[in-house]
């Protein structure tokens, strides 16, 4: 999706010169005292703070006379945080320098109608040489940084927070008129330059202009939470992290104040003269994850930039499986100048899975203007297709905060939010009887919060309204409150208390996740029933569990992890270790069968939601690689069979799987379990890497690869955080990772070879599968361009591009081979076509041109699907 | 103003807000001289008195003129004084992340108190163990994993334990040992609480192989960079002086376990109490019990003194087990307590009496009913109304609510009273100890009432007075 200007309706080219004539007529002022630097032009009056690293302190809009106190403006520098070599432990975060802590040696430099100040400052990993440039002409400040880079960084950024009460409660940012009210900087909405960011509330505003060729990569913006009163700008460079040491970046933008929006649009088009006559400013899809029958919807933005009428053809075409295309009919359109546009487009889905919606303009000549691409995917049995994030009720409980969050999700191609730990209760009580409550959960261990009904139905409308998914977390633990009003239906140690998983204080008042009986076919037909009532109350899309049926098992799975490190696993121990009913009935003696009842319980329970609504979709916590299908084969059969799986036990990058391999195959071997039955695993919840490395690019890659999907955390889009980059490739391609028909070949060794120039740091034996329809036939092999390293949490180069890569496979027909397709991510979700020929053993021999990330080749024969 | 350009005196009153300042005789201190006055050793050790050793970091001298020796690489921690404390900059580098050292008198007895200001950059990075201290041979740690925790290390079992949970980040907090090597005892003490956070009755400390220094070292197992300080260090011998006289029985300590909240004890006692008198020790769960046996502790626990002044100790729901949630000599404390004059009060639940493993401990003795047991908690078919033995149903049902859940503990100890009772059965029972006295209620504030007209006792207006008359002096025929 392209930046641009959105409903950018009133521009006239008559703007600049008039500001210009304006402040023509004005002299630069220029004055200074023991900590200040003060600049009056005829736009704005700006502070500088002399010990604050000579950064801005205020901005004046002078048509208002408004001051803005700037709270943070200045360069930030992000040192690295990986480490080089890998140490069994986490990323840390990474250490900042920040211009406004810097002591900086400055001069101030005044002449006709332009001054300057020059600074200089250091840190361990910098020099820096700054120029604030002010011209009585201009209501920009040019800002201009020369970093010398000493030590390994991750990027550069300017922010610049100002205090405004009323931009913070009435501002909208230009262009697109919108609001983006978050808490954080990487939560802001982040533009790919050329762009700008310019606030107003429609008197004052502020913002800042990046060009194309001034090494600013992207702008961002946010309105601060609302009781921070503060707007937030920024703007990033590339990241650094693999740039040469020492060396040399510029960093160039524009601060600008005191001007209304249409004329900022202009100064921006007039700074970036290579601007298509009329572009794309928006392609939005209008559900990311689409009904199966539903048809697809999108807008097109198209903005002219032009000074003149502007007559275009909008062009737009679907691709779904690997490369299947449609036309959509075209549309003649005429823009007057600055004229915002929006187009809506409409589609029928033929096939689950993701597609692309490509949407180009053209000019009269039937010249490409711009283009841009969006992805999404068709499925009723979303998990097939989404990755997974979760919000936690301790800090995703604003109304405010809503749009940014399902915004960010859907930017990331994030198709489902687990909604953690909500419930009053979460046995007894998953309908709120009152607007407001307290959840009294599991999270109780560590924050207590308060919930209303109007804001959870807000989130899962708004995410519905965004085509995302939302799922009701339930651990399964009573609360204290419901534990002591049901005595009977807790669990007890062998101490005859009742079973407090975990709890903690909090204002004197005292929560405990308690553990609770539900062992029997009516109380969890009851439960079932609650949560019914439940989806009927907020809408809920599906549950995530930890597990709650098998009657003997520890509390948590994930401890299940801890199994082989100690003489006797917590498996074991639980198993040894018997709850006890309220009146003293041993577990052991009244579940001989846990397996059994954990089947019969499971299966009621799904059988009962699933009566009133089909498209509930069970997501459980689980874990193959510690034995559990065999210790409890009947559980496990209804458990994950068209299931979401969270496997949580095989999150541990750091530590426990430590190479690109061993996770691989950690990942690859539980799939092969738990594929048969149609469940669809996540893994997660990750962390310990750094956003954008190779490491977590690797990790991702290979998760997918592994066809497992994501539970964790991502960045805004466009910041250094670029996930969105690798979960629209799963998305677009969805189908070739997720698919359960792709059946995995555990042992390719006898039917696929790879060689060629680097084929020992190609990771691709784990990712070999097969799909065998009726007249049809699909080899598919993922191949990971490794780096040097084999260990995953440490720094690493970006890969060498690996070239001619040779792939023999060894085909089982009929039908014969007929199409051979590449799909990488790179630069967007694509597929290569590739040629082949058969090998003097029969095999099939497939050059593979390239190879820089991730590229899944795909062998098919026999009838197009 | 910034705390480095006060005075020293006015800058500790900064770092410890309401913390006295722990050269001031307290009460905590004066329990050490209560505690320890009996059989002072002098195996070469320095005479106690006077402070053995202070360090504010006040003044312009470095670290060295100060007799501080750093044993660090810039790789694995940086140690210095900044604005009046010392800055320890601990880098991530596992179980080599560099110390400091100091040469300190040698005592056998006595106090070990500092203010510390935990991750004042790198908060995030916080993970794992990051500053710790070694006083002769004596080890603690802080960790932060899930919580902020104070950890002892026990050399002979080569394990860690937890002194405190919950140790406040990124604010001043006063830490303080108070120790005794000859009777194996130590309380440690974090933050502004009278109470110490832990004690230790059988301390597990190896002085033969360590010098008479005292060393804070980084762990070096946080993810990144961790920054902490460190200031008023103070090391003070005991003297007999320190005893205190026992003071006047006039205080509530009240053990707060888990449905507590509803018998609201402290707030119905709230007039018949100094709020300075009233002690309440939480019990808490620690960690995740993944299998079926909880985890608890109390969050605090009285110290000697506080046994001193109970005229009242209630034990609301309060298990004595697993973990030895009330210490063995805690128990012992407690008994004692009641046998010089303070009134015990145990309100049921599902985790007091026999479900709080009471019948294996010394509160065996002290209970007037019987048989104490896991299992004997039990529910009427429908709420029965809660009255003094011999009145009328109706009018007793209206005062004091109803009781659904209750010990069956039929036996009463020879002498002992019956205050109250429901459905047949005795719900309070109260008997002589000693100088003091016991009272045993046996209804249990759980239940569904939601399907009757039934008040539960809990929650009848009459409840504060029914708790009150529980907790009246009066003592048994």
């Amino acid at each position: 999706m392209r930046t641009g200007q959105f409903l950018m309706r009133c521009v006239t080219t008559a703007a600049i010169p008039a500001c210009w004539a304006l402040s023509a007529v004005a002299a630069l002022r220029v004055t200074e005292t023991d900590t200040t630097v003060t600049v009056e032009s005829a736009h704005y009056v700006a502070v500088v703070a002399k010990d604050r690293g000579m950064t801005l302190r205020s901005l004046t809009d002078r048509r208002t006379k408004r001051v803005m106190r700037v709270l943070r403006a200045g360069l930030v520098v992000n040192e690295e945080r990986e480490r080089p070599t890998w140490t069994g432990a986490a990323f840390g975060q990474s250490p900042v320098g920040r211009e406004a802590d810097a002591s900086a040696a400055v001069e101030v430099e005044r002449g006709v109608g332009v001054a300057t100040i020059r600074g200089t400052w250091s840190t361990a990993a910098v020099d820096v040489r700054k120029t604030l440039t002010f011209a009585a002409e201009s209501a920009v400040i040019e800002i201009t940084y020369r970093v010398h880079i000493k030590r390994p960084l991750e990027q550069l950024s300017y922010m610049l927070d100002v205090n405004d009460v009323s931009l913070s409660e009435r501002g909208r940012f230009q262009p697109g008129g919108k609001r983006h009210v978050a808490r954080m900087p990487t939560e802001a909405d982040f533009q790919l330059a050329p762009a700008y960011t310019y606030c107003t509330d429609g008197q004052a505003g502020v913002g800042i202009l990046a060009s194309a060729d001034a090494g600013v990569r992207a702008v961002a913006h946010m309105i601060c939470p609302p009781s921070r009163k503060c707007i937030h700008l920024a703007a990033y460079s590339r990241p650094l992290r693999w740039a040469p040491l020492p060396g040399d970046v510029e960093l160039g933008l524009g601060v600008v104040v005191g001007l209304p929006s249409t004329a900022v649009a202009a100064l921006h088009r007039s700074r970036n003269p290579d601007l298509p006559a009329v572009e794309i400013a928006e392609l939005n899809v209008k559900h990311l994850i689409q009904r199966t029958g539903e048809p697809g919807r999108a807008t097109a933005v198209l903005t002219s930039n032009s000074s003149r009428t502007q007559r275009v053809v909008l062009t737009a075409q679907v691709t779904e499986g690997v490369a299947t295309q449609r036309k959509l009919q075209p549309r003649s359109l005429s823009l007057e100048p600055g004229e915002a546009k929006i187009v809506p487009l409409e589609w029928e889905n033929w096939r689950d899975y993701g597609g692309e919606l490509l949407v180009r303009v053209h000019g009269v000549k039937g010249d490409v203007l711009d283009s841009a691409r969006e992805y999404f995917a068709v499925a009723d049995h979303f998990v097939k297709v989404a990755q997974t994030t979760v919000w936690n009720p301790g800090w995703m409980r604003y109304d405010w905060l809503t749009p940014a969050m399902v915004k960010m999700a859907r930017d990331n191609y994030v198709g489902i939010i687990e909604y953690y730990c909500w419930a009053p209760d979460q046995v007894f009580d998953l309908t709120p009887d009152t607007e407001s409550w307290e959840p009294h959960t599991e999270s109780q261990g560590a924050y207590r919060t308060q919930l209303t009904r109007t804001f959870l139905r807000g989130v899962v409308e708004a995410a519905h309204a965004g085509g995302l998914r939302v799922l009701a977390m339930d651990t399964g633990f009573a609360g204290l409150p419901g534990a002591l009003d049901h005595p009977e239906r807790i669990k007890y140690t062998p101490d005859g208390q009742m079973y407090l998983y975990n709890g903690n204080i909090h204002d004197g008042k005292r929560f405990c996740a308690v553990g609770a009986y539900l062992y029997e076919p009516d109380l969890v037909r009851a439960w079932a029933e609650e949560m019914c009532a439940s989806v009927e109350m907020f809408g809920w899309d599906g549950v995530r569990f930890d597990w709650n049926f098998i009657p003997i098992a520890p509390q948590d799975p994930l401890h299940m992890a801890a199994a082989g490190k100690r003489t006797e696993s917590i498996y074991e121990s639980a198993q040894r270790q018997a709850w006890y009913t309220w009146d003293g009935r041993s577990a052991h003696d009244l579940f001989p069968d846990p397996d059994r009842t954990g089947a019969e319980l499971c299966a009621i329970y799904r059988r009962t939601v699933a009566a009133k609504h089909p498209d509930f979709i069970y997501n459980v916590n689980y874990s193959v690689n510690h034995g559990l299908l065999e210790k409890y084969p009947e559980y496990s059969k209804v458990n994950t069979t068209d299931a979401g799986i969270l496997m949580e036990s095989l999150l541990n990058t750091c530590r426990t799987y430590p190479t690109w391999q061993a996770w691989a195959k950690f990942l690859t071997d539980a799939l092969s379990r738990v594929r048969p039955r149609g469940a669809q695993p996540f893994v997660g919840w990750m962390r310990g890497y750094a956003p954008g490395g190779i490491a977590h690019r690797n990790m991702q890659f290979i998760m997918m690869a592994s066809g497992f999907r994501w539970y964790g955390p991502y960045g805004a889009r466009h910041s250094l955080d670029d996930t969105s980059r690798r979960f629209r490739h799963a998305l677009r391609f969805a189908e070739f990772f997720y698919d359960p028909g792709f059946q995995r070949i555990e042992a390719p060794g006898p039917r696929v070879r790879v060689t060629g120039p680097g084929a020992d740091r190609v990771l691709w034996k784990p990712f070999v599968f097969e799909r065998v329809t009726p007249g049809r036939r699909e080899l598919l092999v993922h191949l990971l361009n490794l780096p040097e390293n084999d260990h995953i949490i440490m720094h690493h180069e970006v890969p060498s591009v690996k070239r001619d890569l040779v792939v023999s496979l060894k085909w089982r027909g009929p039908p014969r081979p007929t199409a051979c397709r590449l799909m990488v991510p790179e630069p967007r979700p694509r597929t290569v076509k590739l040629s082949w020929k058969t090998g003097p053993d029969g095999a099939v021999i497939v050059r593979i041109p390239e190879l820089r990330s991730l590229g899944s080749l795909l062998l098919s024969g026999g009838e197009s699907n | 103003m910034s705390s480095a350009t006060l005075p020293t005196a006015r800058r500790l009153a900064t770092h410890s807000a309401g913390i006295r300042p722990a050269w001031r005789v307290r009460p905590a201190t004066a329990v050490v001289g209560a505690l320890l006055v009996l059989g002072l050793s002098n195996r070469a050790a320095t005479p106690p008195g006077a402070p053995g050793f202070v360090e504010d970091f006040e003044g312009r001298a470095g670290l060295a003129a100060r007799g501080w020796e750093v044993k660090s690489t810039p790789e694995q921690s940086e140690w210095s004084i900044r604005n009046g404390c010392l800055q320890m900059v601990g880098h991530y580098n596992p179980y080599k992340g560099g110390s400091i050292t100091r040469k300190v008198p040698f005592f056998e007895r006595g106090t070990f108190e500092f203010d510390a200001k935990f991750a004042t950059s790198g908060r995030r990075d916080y993970r794992h163990f990051s500053l710790g201290f070694r006083l002769y041979g004596h080890m603690t740690a802080f960790k932060n994993y899930g919580t902020h925790a104070w950890l002892q290390y026990r050399p002979h079992k080569k394990t860690w334990a937890t002194l405190a949970t919950g140790v406040p980040l990124a604010e001043w907090v006063h830490i303080k040992v108070v120790f005794d090597f000859p009777d194996r005892r130590a309380e440690y003490y974090c933050g502004t609480g009278a109470d110490p956070v832990f004690v230790d009755p059988d301390l597990d400390v190896d002085l033969t192989r360590a010098g008479h220094e005292l060393v804070f070292f980084n762990y070096g197992l946080c993810n990144g960079t961790v920054t902490n300080l460190i200031d008023n260090i103070r090391l003070t011998g005991v003297s007999e002086s320190g005893a205190a006289a026992p003071p006047v029985r006039d205080g509530l300590v009240l053990f707060e376990g888990v449905s507590a909240s509803r018998y609201a004890v402290r707030q119905i006692l709230r007039a018949e109490f100094a709020a300075d008198k009233v002690s309440a020790y939480p019990v808490v769960t620690r960690g995740a019990a993944i299998a079926p046996r909880n985890i608890l502790r109390l969050r605090r626990v009285p110290g000697r003194r506080r046994w001193q002044q109970a005229s009242l100790i209630v034990l609301a729901d309060a298990p004595a087990v697993p973990n030895a949630c009330l210490p063995g000599y805690l128990l012992e404390d407690l008994v004692a307590a009641v046998k010089q004059g303070a009134h015990l009060l145990v309100l049921g639940g599902m985790f007091s009496l026999g479900k709080g493993g009471y019948q294996d401990t010394p509160l065996a003795a002290l209970v007037p009913v019987g048989p104490l047991a896991p299992w004997n908690g039990r529910r009427f078919d429908k709420p029965m109304p809660l009255r003094e033995p011999g009145t009328g149903r109706k009018a007793s049902e209206a005062d004091r609510g109803t009781v659904l859940w209750f010990h069956d503990c039929p036996r009463i100890a020879a002498g002992a009273e019956v205050l109250l009772e429901a459905g047949g059965r005795p719900m309070a029972v109260r008997t002589r100890y000693g100088r003091g006295a016991v009272t045993v209620f046996l209804g249990m504030a759980c239940g569904d009432f939601s399907t009757t007209d039934s008040i539960p006792f809990w929650k009848s207006p009459q409840w504060p007075q029914t708790l009150k008359q529980l907790t009246a002096r009066r003592r048994a025929k």
